[in-house]
């Protein structure tokens, strides 16, 4: 198991990638993959990316549009809100809306997958996020 | 493991001490927690990777018995796995 990759670790990449073709700013893993990382593995099914858009999107109306065109070029598959990357359901949630989102991002901690840098939104924000949604699903 | 949960099939001390099956249960469990605990972020994510597909292969094995339905998410999961690019 030591030399095996996590399957995240080709959604890190993905991310990278969008993030250095502007489609995406920052960014950080949140939801329940994000406990785990914290604590304990728990089975869950999908995995939430929390972002903003660098530079902000002008108007009150958000279009996801940028982050579904760079999959769609690069024929990945969708399933309703969820893009499949590397096996792992993905649901992009751009945060600039909440103030609680965004204050999670900007004080993600870094943490190492596979050698990689990856975003975690604290744990104080998730626990503060699902006590919002009455321990519901963040969508 | 197969069989019961019993004295002679479980590797317990030999003292007199009353066997309690619960609690031992109960010890292993946290043992396993602590020791998921201290795993690295990437073993950590392995580890949910790996529980994902047993836990996918048991409901599976549910439902082909009469039992209750993947659900939903799990499908998506399923077939999340199907599209991983070699």
């Amino acid at each position: 198991m030591i030399d095996k990759i996590p399957k995240l670790a080709a959604v890190v990449e993905v991310l990278s990638d969008m993030r250095r073709n502007g489609v995406i700013g920052e960014n950080a893993i949140g939801g329940a993959v994000a406990a785990a990382l914290y604590s304990q593995p728990i089975s869950t099914i999908d995995l939430d990316i929390f972002f903003l858009f660098d530079p902000p999107q002008p108007g009150l109306i958000l279009s996801l549009e940028p982050v579904y065109k760079y999959f769609k070029e690069r024929d990945y598959t969708f399933d309703k809100d969820f893009i499949y990357v590397a096996g792992w359901p993905v649901q992009f949630i751009e945060s600039s809306h909440d103030p609680l989102w965004t204050d999670a991002l900007k004080n993600a901690r870094v943490i190492k997958i596979n050698n990689a840098d990856v975003k975690v939104l604290p744990p104080e924000h998730l626990a503060a996020m699902w006590a919002g949604t009455g321990l519901r699903k963040i969508c | 493991m197969s069989g019961e949960i019993s004295r002679e099939n479980f590797p317990m001390n030999t003292s007199s001490e009353k066997f309690d099956p619960i609690g031992d249960l109960r010890r292993r469990k946290a043992n396993f927690r602590n020791y998921v605990r201290d795993l690295s972020p990437t073993q950590k994510i392995l580890e949910l990777e790996a529980l994902q597909e047993r836990f996918y292969e048991l409901m599976k094995v549910r439902e082909e018995n009469g039992g209750l339905p993947v659900p939903d998410g799990w499908r998506r999961w399923h077939k999340a796995q199907s599209t991983i690019k070699r």
